[in-house]
């Protein structure tokens, strides 16, 4: 790739950090979800919190809606790169891309059901729940998308021929896993508390955390790949023909 | 690394009595709560520890790896083992 | 990955006898691990939780361990190191040269693996039948969350181990097929493993 695609690919892989960054302080800490309210806290608690608290929880929201943007920059980006890898046509890269693209979706719209419950908190308190609900339902259960993104990765990543792959072979391997492990979040909906509810230690902490520590490792790759892939082409026939026909 | 035939299958018989003695000890009602499970958990580990030098080939694991491994094994033996003492049914 | 090619079994390649390991590797493909140490991190956190929630409840876990078909746990146990075993062998032929044993050795892992799948199901549609499912109690939730995520697993390193042995049976060339055929096996091993704990942690202790 030339320097200029070099140059944007590698913005692109800078804002998975700004996701990352925005995501975390908008739906995170002022839209206060880490952690978050359990399924069982009583919608009358629930409907209190989002009353006191719903000048913030609008920002967050509308913050964690927007920053949604920058993982759809991500995925185009890794999209670019893993065309330049991927050997025999170029589905999987595609996969990655549409996938990566959905998954935007997910937390976006889950936000907003959440801004929603937000901007008129002063109604009916069961209307809050069933919106706060239907916010952990989307984000939960979004997953399928998500996995074929990250198998999709992993897979062209894997298949890398290069002596010093693009990807390490391990970062592949974690993404796989990551995408397979929000399996766990199907039986979700079966529970109220413990582990495998939506605040638990299967369907939160590591289905959310896990992904955003990978993500940045991916984003961290993206960068110097995008350098890399430039110097192939760089000291490519085609380039330095071009070059001196110039 | 290969194991002879004899060295897999002397692993096979060890874990297959590890087993069958944890089995028999938890079933036999001689045996107090605490020291059962100590007994049972600890096989558990051993077994772990067959079956990750012999089977899957540890012994020429790079080291970080047997460090991860060997911790696994304590680490779940002692936190099982710690939430049961402190709290016998 | 290229396609097998059909050829007359190269006898320099597949009788040659593996190169010394390395000093320190790991089998097969070293980025494989990391996902067979993910998979070992989650099923600690499993036994963490598990034990820490039962630490709260003792007399509820231990009444419904009660309610288990040990015998049945007993037998899987001694099914999956058998299995373990079979396909330890597998790997040792296959290293040797000997391919016809090894696709032997697999099939009897697979098999193995696929008489746990049948009792563990039985042993679920037993508990169901006695009226406990995972809503019955704390104990059984994790009771039928643990051993089913461990089943999911067991099933996945079934379907691998079964593809792994087609790729061999069509193109028995080992050199092209050892990555393969470590990982397939390491993963299996740490089915087994996983089961070491799970066996006494859910039925045995109290």
């Amino acid at each position: 790739m030339d320097e200029n695609e070099a140059r944007l690919v590698r913005l692109c892989g800078w804002s998975t950090f700004v996701f990352l960054a925005l995501f975390c302080l908008g739906w995170g800490v002022l839209g206060r979800n880490i952690p978050p309210y359990g399924a069982d806290m009583p919608a009358a608690d629930l409907a209190a919190i989002y009353r006191q608290h719903a000048v913030s929880l609008r920002v967050g929201f509308a913050v964690g809606a927007a920053s949604t943007t920058f993982l759809a920059t991500w995925a185009i980006g890794l999209f670019r790169i893993m065309v330049a890898m991927e050997r025999g046509g170029s589905l999987l890269s595609y996969c990655q891309l549409i996938g990566g693209i959905l998954t935007t979706m997910v937390p976006f719209f889950a936000c907003i059901f959440w801004l929603t419950a937000a901007f008129r908190p002063e109604q009916d308190k069961s209307i809050i729940r069933l919106l706060f609900d239907m916010g952990w339902m989307t984000i939960d259960i979004g997953f399928g998308v998500t996995i074929v993104q990250y198998v999709a990765l992993g897979i062209v990543a894997l298949r890398d021929k290069r002596a010093k792959p693009l990807f390490p072979k391990w970062l592949a391997w974690l993404g796989i896993w990551i995408g397979l492990e929000f399996l766990v979040e199907l039986i979700m909906p079966q529970f109220r508390s413990g582990p495998f509810s939506w605040n638990g230690l299967f369907a939160y902490w590591l289905p959310f955390f896990a992904p955003f520590v990978w993500m940045t490792g991916v984003a961290v790759f993206m960068i110097k790949a995008a350098t890399r892939l430039n110097g192939e082409y760089e000291s490519s026939p085609a380039a330095v023909s071009a070059a001196s026909a110039s | 690394m290969n194991q002879t035939k004899q060295a897999l299958a002397n692993a096979w018989i060890g874990l297959v009595v590890l087993s069958i003695l944890s089995f028999v000890i938890a079933a036999s009602s001689g045996i107090g709560p605490a020291v059962e499970t100590v007994i049972v958990i600890a096989f558990a580990a051993m077994k772990g520890r067959i079956i990750l030098l012999w089977f899957m080939g540890a012994r020429s694991f790079p080291p970080a790896w047997r460090v991860f491994f060997a911790m696994w094994l304590l680490v779940n033996a002692v936190v099982i083992v710690g939430f049961h003492l402190v709290s016998p049914a | 990955m290229d396609a097998p090619i059909r050829q007359a079994v190269d006898s320099a390649d597949t009788n040659a006898p593996r190169p010394p390991a390395a000093v320190s590797a790991l089998p097969g493909d070293a980025g494989f691990w990391t996902f067979i140490a993910a998979d070992a991190i989650l099923f600690a956190l499993l036994f963490f939780q598990f034990s820490l929630d039962r630490s709260h409840h003792a007399q509820v876990f231990d009444a419904g361990r009660g309610e288990l078909v040990i015998t049945l746990g007993a037998v899987n146990t001694l099914v999956l190191v058998t299995s373990s075993w079979l396909m330890a062998r597998g790997v040792r032929s296959a290293s040797l040269g000997d391919i016809d044993s090894t696709l032997r050795w697999i099939t009897g892992t697979v098999g193995l693996g696929g008489v746990f799948a049948v009792l563990k199901i039985t042993e679920y549609v037993l508990e169901i039948r006695f009226g406990h499912a995972p809503s019955t109690s704390t104990f059984f939730m994790y009771y039928f969350m643990i051993t089913g995520i461990h089943l999911v697993h067991l099933l996945a390193g079934v379907i691998a181990l079964s593809a792994i042995s087609l790729r061999l049976r069509s193109a028995p060339n080992y050199g092209r097929n050892r990555v393969f055929l470590e990982c397939g096996a390491s993963y299996w091993h740490l089915v087994d493993l996983l089961w070491m704990f799970i066996f006494p942690l859910l039925y045995l202790a109290r």
